[in-house]
Order: C-alpha cells, then structure tokens, then sequence
C-alpha cells in the first residue's frame, strides 16, 4: 500500500540543486572528468534543445551524470550514468517532485546507495 | 532560577512566532549559564526547541551528557536514524522498552523486538509482530551476480521487471552490435560501440544490486508502516518529557 499513499500524497516542488561542476579552479581535478563535463554540458547546448525536454526524470540523465562523475569520478560516473538511462520510471516506488505544473520523478545521485 | 524561568518563557513565545533559531540562541544562552542543579531542564528545554524542529542529531548532544535525560536522548537518536545507538542508550530503563522495540524492528531483529514489547507489556504490537512472517528478502550480491551472467536477470529477481527489460534489450543490442563491428573488422566502430556497451554493462550491474537494496528497504518500511499507529511519540511539556 506504500505506492497507494505516495501515489496520492501531494507532490512537493523539486528541490533546486547546485551546479555540479566545481566553481573553484583548483577543485576542477582530473582529466577524465573535464572531459565529461565538456562532453555532457555539449549534449547539453546542442543536442538536448534540439532533442526536446522529454526526460521524465529529475534531475535530467545529462545532469545527473555531471554530478555522478563529478561525486564518484569518471568509471563508476560512467555506470551510474547507464543505469540511470535503464531505469523505469513507472517504477511506482520513485518518489516525485514538480517543477512548474510539470511531475518528474525526483531520482538525485545521493539516492543511489550503489556501495552499501 | 527566575532568570532563567523567564528566559525560557521569551524562548517559548520565539517558537509559537516560528522563530526556532533565535529560541534556540537564547536557549543556548541558557544552558551555559544555568547552575548544575537546573541544568538537566535548561538542556531539556533546548533539545525541546529542537524537536520543534525535528533536527534530532543536534537534540541529542544536549541529552548526552545529562543522565536523567536518557529517555530523551534515546528518542532523539532513534529519530535521527541510529538505531543501535537508541538501544543502547535506553538499555535497562523501563520506560523505554518499547522505543527500543521499534528500534529493534528497524535493525531487524525481530527476536529482540518481541522480548522488548513483552517487557513493556505492549500486548497489541507484540500480537502483530508475533505474526509476522520473514521478509522477502533479496540478496544484493545474487542480484549483481545474476545481471553479470544475463544482464536485466538480477532486476527481475528483485521484481523491477520493467528495468529487467530494458537492460535486457539495450546490453543484446549493444554487445551484438560490438561483436558484429569487429567480426567486421571495424575496429574503431567496434570499440566505440564497445566502451558504450561496457558502460550499460556495468550500469546494468550496479543497477540489480541497488534494486535489491531498495526492494529491501521497501519491504521494511512497508511493514513498519502498518505499526505507524503504535510507534511511541514524544514531546516536552513543562520541562518532562511525555508521550
């Protein structure tokens, strides 16, 4: 009955996250991760306005994955990333969140506990 | 003594306007400059404003130090989620038993929990725990293991059937795609594809062990849920903690 009382709970507002890149220069470490940062923010700027807001999810895969890369470098970022892209999301034990009038399915990186 | 009575009261009226952090400054006050004999209800009266709220790991270092409030510091650590902590805090008081019950059911232990609320003499809980059968229980291990061996099969041991397909497609695609390109002698094209299909290959894994881990804690909360109505509430009022 869990998936009754969440379905019918009232979604809240998504909660805004921080960027995900580092601001501090000297925080930005690692080549592996500039280098899917530029290629993620690319999707970003090009491919993702063309592509249409379509991702169900919040926050979106391309976003997710800068702060799966960012929080757990480039390989285990990398799967995150993959599994994310997998995911149902009509699984009905997500939870949900809201942004405008718009319901997405609130799936953060710190949710997944990969390693416990 | 009256000098703090009276700053407790300025702090009371802070909370009913919402202002719980200034209540809690000047309660902060009060506890550094409450003699040792008020001291017990000047941190009560502190960890109170934090139960207003809820922010019970803070609560809880107020009810550390001080032995008559153990009751208090044992519900605090079981709001912030430490389990084990609360039980060991509320060890031998009986006013406790069956906090620690619930806190015994969160760990698990059903064993303990049933010992726990026979002592407390809470007859209805222990009539329902009594019945409970084992949990469904899934294996986070066995779930990666299967989805290593045919990718979508943990998912679908733990019941996500619509991820089970999904991994089962994208992985038969992406690896029949790599084999294909270098049977082909494509190389470059092969070990594109490849890196790709060994990212959803390794996502695929990761995802079987978090689905157990999720279906898991589902299945508790699940359960747990039923006994929402029982589980022990608690509040300060005029410097005792009551239920």
């Amino acid at each position: 009955m869990l998936w009754l009382s969440a379905a019918l709970a009232e979604v809240p507002q998504c909660v805004e996250l921080s960027d995900p890149y580092p601001t501090r220069r000297a925080e930005r470490v690692g080549l592996g991760r500039n280098a899917a940062y530029l290629a993620l923010r690319g999707w970003q700027l090009v491919i993702g306005p063309a592509d249409g807001a379509g991702c169900t999810m919040y926050p979106s895969c391309s976003r997710y994955a800068m702060f799966a890369v960012a929080q757990e470098g480039v390989i285990r970022g990398t799967f995150m990333a993959a599994a994310r892209l997998t995911r149902h999301h009509k699984d009905p034990d997500y939870s949900r969140c809201k942004v405008g009038d718009r319901t997405y399915v609130y799936a953060p990186v710190e949710g997944d506990t990969w390693w416990d | 003594m009256v000098c703090v009575a009276w700053a407790g009261e300025v702090d009371g009226r802070l909370v009913d306007m919402g202002l719980v952090e200034e209540a809690y400054a000047g309660a902060l006050v009060d506890v550094a400059s409450a003699p040792v004999s008020e001291r017990y209800a000047a941190e009560l009266y502190a960890g109170g404003i934090l139960w207003e709220a809820e922010r019970w790991d803070l609560a809880s270092m107020h009810f550390r130090q001080v032995p008559e409030a153990r009751l208090a510091y044992g519900y605090s650590l079981y709001r912030e989620g430490q389990y084990g902590a609360a039980m060991l805090a509320l060890e031998g008081l009986d006013e406790g038993r069956e906090l620690s019950g619930f806190a015994a059911l969160r760990l698990e232990d059903q064993a303990g929990a049933i010992s726990h609320f026979e002592a407390a003499g809470a007859t209805e809980v222990l009539s329902i725990v009594e019945a409970w059968k084992p949990l469904p229980h899934r294996r986070p291990g066995v779930a990666a293991a299967l989805s290593a061996v045919l990718p979508g099969a943990g998912q679908a041991y733990v019941g996500r059937w619509g991820e089970a397909s999904s991994a089962l497609l994208v992985n038969t695609l992406l690896i029949g795609s790599t084999t294909t390109l270098i049977r082909r002698e494509e190389y470059f094209a092969g070990v594109s594809v490849g890196l790709l299909a060994l990212s959803f290959y390794g996502g695929n894994i990761m995802s079987a062990r978090w689905g157990a881990h999720r279906h898991n804690r589902l299945a508790k909360e699940e359960r747990l849920e039923a006994l929402g109505e029982y589980e022990p509430r608690y509040r300060i009022e005029d410097g005792e903690v009551v239920r």
